[in-house]
């Protein structure tokens, strides 16, 4: 770096000037090579959007939005029975006695099946033995 | 052309299940109101206030129903002694039923009373439970939907 010191700008300027370029000698066509495939993707969207498709995005986008505001519109708004949570809760318990009830007979009555079936089978299991 | 197809087909499978949930409001919307028919309706934001009530335990109860309130999102109750206004409501629950994803998860019938209970079950969750009873001249028609487990609800048989 020492003989940096004695070399002026002017000098240095000249040698940078007087330095060859160095450019891939190949740039050129790569650089052909790029905007040909370029232009040939362009051509290629182009032909491959035809106006069908298109309409058919266009179509299938008015069908959504359509189905869509049909849905709204057709959601029947109810309004709460009760405004009050304690009478609301009270209803609710009532129906599931009911539910409980229900289903308590059920599991009485194939309880029921269950003991009749087994009568015969005792009887069968003596005769058996 | 695919992502057509694919948001279509989205479509379709969220109007499908849109439909199921509307039909209930649509049978509540129908017989409510109608003369000789009683008809009560808790929605989720009831229930999600009623989750701030204190449990309520009435000593005369078999069955302790404060947990399994909780785990409820929104109930519809339909009641009519009319027979002409009863037979068309058990027509549509169960045409409902038909088209729906529910099973029979127990059947009883006493003299002339038939009372069935449906749910739609995933694993251990019951998401929905409807119970319709008829006898000769009367329908009941009970809907809940909410995130049930299956426990809670075998306890309910006393």
């Amino acid at each position: 770096m020492e003989y940096m010191k004695d070399v002026s700008f002017s000098d240095m300027e000249k040698i940078a000037s007087d330095a060859p370029d160095r450019v891939p000698t190949d740039l050129e066509s790569s650089l052909e090579e790029l905007t040909d495939s370029l232009e040939a993707l362009r051509r290629l969207n182009r032909e491959d959007r035809h106006p069908s498709v298109r309409w058919t995005s266009i179509a299938a986008g008015f069908v959504l939005l359509a189905g869509l505001a049909f849905s709204l519109s057709n959601k029947p708004r109810l309004k709460d029975t009760f405004d009050d949570p304690f009478l609301a809760y009270a209803e609710a318990e009532k129906a599931l006695m009911l539910i409980s009830d229900a289903m308590s007979t059920g599991a009485e009555k194939s309880n029921e099946a269950v003991e009749a079936f087994e009568t015969p089978k005792e009887i069968i299991d003596k005769i058996i033995r | 052309m695919k992502k057509i197809i694919i948001l279509l087909l989205a479509f379709a499978v969220s109007m499908v299940s849109s439909a199921a949930q509307n039909s209930k409001k649509k049978i509540y919307s129908e017989y409510s109101g109608k003369p000789g028919v009683s008809a009560v309706y808790i929605s989720p934001a009831m229930f999600k206030l009623m989750k701030t009530v204190p449990d309520i335990e009435i000593n005369s109860q078999e069955v302790n129903f404060s947990r399994f309130i909780r785990t409820l999102e929104g109930m519809y109750i339909l009641n009519t002694s009319d027979q002409d206004i009863a037979s068309r409501l058990a027509k549509d629950v169960e045409s409902e039923l038909r088209y729906g994803k529910h099973e029979l998860l127990m059947e009883a019938i006493e003299e002339n009373q038939t009372t069935r209970i449906y749910i739609v079950q995933n694993d251990s969750i019951v998401s929905d439970l409807i119970l319709l009873s008829r006898d000769g001249h009367s329908t009941s028609y009970i809907s809940i939907t909410g995130e049930m487990p299956l426990d809670e609800l075998s306890k309910m048989i006393k």
